[in-house]
């Protein structure tokens, strides 16, 4: 890594937040052209267009960007992946075919509210970084996928589309490049599993969305089994700063595997909940500082980036917010929701209502997380009602055994992760809900005058 | 009645002029078949003339929005709830028509989709979120108090569907306001921070005919013309810039920016020009 201008760096010792993204937010009309272009808006598009693609590439490499949906791949090797026609080759195979650059802007993972105000306070970062992403992958063609439910944020991307193309930043020769681009906003239906990227794509091509077996992967054949990106909405919205401010000036937040800023959305039990733009690798401790504190009573138990992070506890105060910290306390970064729940919250009712989402949500097509969700629920519910056995805690970890790593995509891993971190750190409120009932081993359900049958029994 | 029955007397299922011999019997329908091989022509049979020249023209331009035709499905099923009210078999029929595909492939794309209702609905839809959080903070009751209320279930209308005041009440998952929790929809405009009280009191003032302005979004319309929007038509352009000019941010949205400028905490500055990109191979 190239040295870092470190003199800069210590003349502000203190910088516990860090407005990036969040910079444009406070202005008047914040969403508007004019207010965008009065704050440097577009001015990284013209430096982009100015340089070779590849260039570009490389310098989201060399920044260290990695993407904020959750998984964290690193963006510029993403990029990297699209086949392009070689000088002097002939064109043939997926880099002969047209390339796609889609946004991820399905946000739906409970607890994760960063993308919806982004995209409602400065729609015209994410067209700007689209216009780059699209000129560094030669795309000419984008969709941003938008959640249905967010109909505010639908009509301010509209609105900053029209714009843009009164502007002459979309359409032909875009500044008179000679790079045409065309951006679509395609407004989703109500499906939480249309932010898995294969899924997104077949719903983005009129059909139900259900992920795709991978590979081929989306690099070579995407939408229109074509080479596609498919990025989050903060990963792009990133993309103009990382062009004006460097690779080094990115990396002079964050840490080294895990650089620059990210919206850390605070909910729950705190007293100022809202969206607070840090460093990667703050911690919760300080970021209930910043929030105020708790509200009615001492931590709990939290989430470090929505529900399908492992749940961590008051013992995990201290673990820094990156990618490596949140994977090492054994949960995941996800998508920086941190949700707050104060002693007041049930673990195990807390855990029934996510495994509800994760029933209603899962798309079928796999067996482990259409039975896996179905059966836990039930189980749950019954826990819940105190009409749960002992048994019934080990019976949940081994469906959850049965579901991680055997379903089709990441929403059966996703689902298995309450209910596996719930129980580790909870086991005995489990128990406790079920002391009312004898401790017999097997499950009433499977008593054959039941009115439940066994799954499969056709009956 | 026999579902074989039930089916014959369906339009969409009897509209397919096949050749008798080349589908399989409807009355055995335990017979599993596959129909890769049977020529499958469109329904024509169907009524679709509820949508009107207007509608035909939409769905045309919804079409031109894409390279693939069938792209087109999802607004175009917007669309088609924007003029119903739901999602009928005449909209099948109609989306099927568009895109030229079956029936059936948009049947499951339809049921595939919350948003996608297939009962007619109210003036407007509440949605209210009970998803974990928002439950901990209220959510499930507001939405219990609703069902009260209003006297109806999940996905159930409260009045006669389409009529003025007429609300059809479902508990959402997760609505992505968090940090607003507890939060509901109506016609998918935020009304944040809410209590039980307070929802009584807005779905009181809908079924009154009144129109309670919600904390972010455009002033509240009804459900149909939400949905018109979400097939990507927007009205006039003055329309849209003052939809778009309502209000989004709440003060929670900017707590990290106020805090930020109370304490003078700033991002590193950037360079005055932007740096010089890295240079790699010349490919030419």
């Amino acid at each position: 890594m190239s040295a870092v201008t470190s003199s800069a760096e210590a003349a502000v010792p203190e910088r516990t937040l860090t407005p990036v993204l969040t910079r444009r937010w406070p202005s008047p009309k914040s969403w508007t052209l004019d207010t965008y272009t009065e704050l440097e808006g577009y001015t990284a598009l013209r430096t982009a267009l100015t340089a070779q693609p590849d260039q570009l590439i490389q310098l989201l490499k060399d920044s260290g960007l990695r993407g904020r949906g959750g998984a964290g791949f690193p963006t510029g090797m993403k990029w990297s992946f699209i086949p392009q026609v070689k000088p002097g080759e002939q064109a043939g195979g997926p880099a002969a075919k047209p390339k796609y650059l889609v946004i991820n802007a399905d946000e739906g993972e409970p607890g994760t509210c960063k993308d919806v105000p982004l995209m409602m306070a400065d729609p015209h970062s994410l067209i700007e970084g689209c216009i780059i992403t699209s000129y560094a992958i030669r795309a000419h063609q984008c969709f941003i996928y938008v959640r249905g439910e967010m109909l505010h944020c639908n009509r301010r991307l509209h609105q900053a589309i029209n714009e843009a193309y009164q502007a002459g930043y979309l359409g032909k020769d875009i500044l008179g490049s000679g790079f045409d681009l065309d951006i679509v906003i395609h407004a989703g239906a109500g499906a939480y599993i249309c932010g898995e990227e294969t899924a997104l794509l077949d719903s983005l091509e009129g059909r139900r969305g259900q992920p795709r077996l991978k590979p081929p992967f989306p690099a070579t054949s995407g939408l229109y089994e074509a080479p596609t990106v498919v990025n989050n909405v903060e990963t792009i919205c990133s993309v103009p700063y990382i062009v004006n401010g460097g690779a080094d000036w990115f990396r002079s937040m964050g840490t080294e595997k895990s650089p620059g800023p990210k919206i850390y959305s605070i909910s729950g039990h705190v007293q100022r909940p809202g969206q607070y733009e840090a460093p990667l690798g703050i911690t919760l401790r300080e970021l209930l500082e910043l929030a105020g504190g708790m509200k009615g009573g001492p931590l709990k138990f939290w989430t470090p980036g929505g529900s399908s992070t492992p749940m961590l506890t008051a013992q995990h105060m201290d673990v820094p917010l990156d990618f490596e910290g949140a994977a090492a306390a054994g949960s995941m970064l996800g998508t920086t929701a941190v949700m707050v729940f104060n002693t007041s919250v049930s673990v195990p009712w807390a855990v029934m209502k996510w495994t509800e989402f994760y029933k209603h949500e899962s798309c079928g097509k796999c067996t482990p997380c259409r039975e896996g969700t179905y059966w836990l629920t039930q189980t749950l519910q019954r826990m819940v009602r105190h009409e749960g056995t002992a048994a019934d805690v080990d019976t949940m970890l081994d469906v959850c055994d049965n579901i991680v790593g055997r379903s089709f995509c990441a929403l059966g891993d996703g689902a298995a992760s309450p209910i596996i971190s719930g129980i580790k750190y909870f086991r005995q409120e489990f128990l406790d809900l079920c002391a009312k009932q004898p401790a017999y081993g097997r499950p009433q359900q499977i008593n054959p005058g039941s009115k439940v049958g066994l799954a499969g029994s056709h009956r | 009645m026999s579902r074989a029955k039930k089916r014959a007397g369906n339009p969409a299922f009897t509209a397919r002029p096949v050749a008798a011999a080349a589908v399989p019997d409807q009355a055995a329908p335990s017979t599993l078949t596959t129909v890769q091989d049977v020529p499958v022509e469109r329904p024509v049979r169907v009524d679709t003339s509820v949508f009107d020249e207007q509608t035909w023209q939409r769905a045309q331009e919804i079409i031109a929005r894409y390279p693939r035709s069938r792209s087109a499905l999802l607004p175009m099923l917007h669309l088609v709830q924007s003029v119903q009210g739901h999602v009928s078999q005449a909209g099948i029929a109609f989306c099927a028509q568009q895109l030229e595909i079956t029936t059936a492939e948009v049947s499951a794309v339809v049921t595939f989709y919350t948003m996608y209702k297939r009962q007619p609905s109210g003036e407007h839809l509440v949605s209210v979120c009970t998803n974990t959080l928002c439950a901990a903070l209220g959510g499930d009751e507001i939405y219990a108090r609703l069902r009260k209320r209003l006297g109806v279930g999940h996905e159930e209308t409260a009045g006669q569907p389409g009529s003025k005041g007429s609300i059809t009440l479902e508990h959402a998952e997760c609505l992505a306001a968090c940090d607003l929790a507890p939060v509901l929809q109506v016609n998918y405009e935020f009304y944040d921070n809410q209590t039980p009280e307070s929802a009584v009191e807005l779905v009181d003032a809908l079924r009154r005919g009144d129109r309670p302005a919600p904390t972010r979004g455009a002033p509240l319309t009804d459900w149909r013309s939400t949905e018109l929007q979400l097939a990507g038509f927007f009205g006039e352009p003055q329309q849209l810039r003052d939809a778009v000019d309502a209000p989004s941010a709440a003060p929670e949205t900017l707590a990290g920016n106020q805090l930020a400028q109370d304490n003078g905490w700033q991002a590193p500055a950037m360079p005055d020009q932007a740096p010089p990109l890295p240079t790699v191979p010349e490919k030419k």
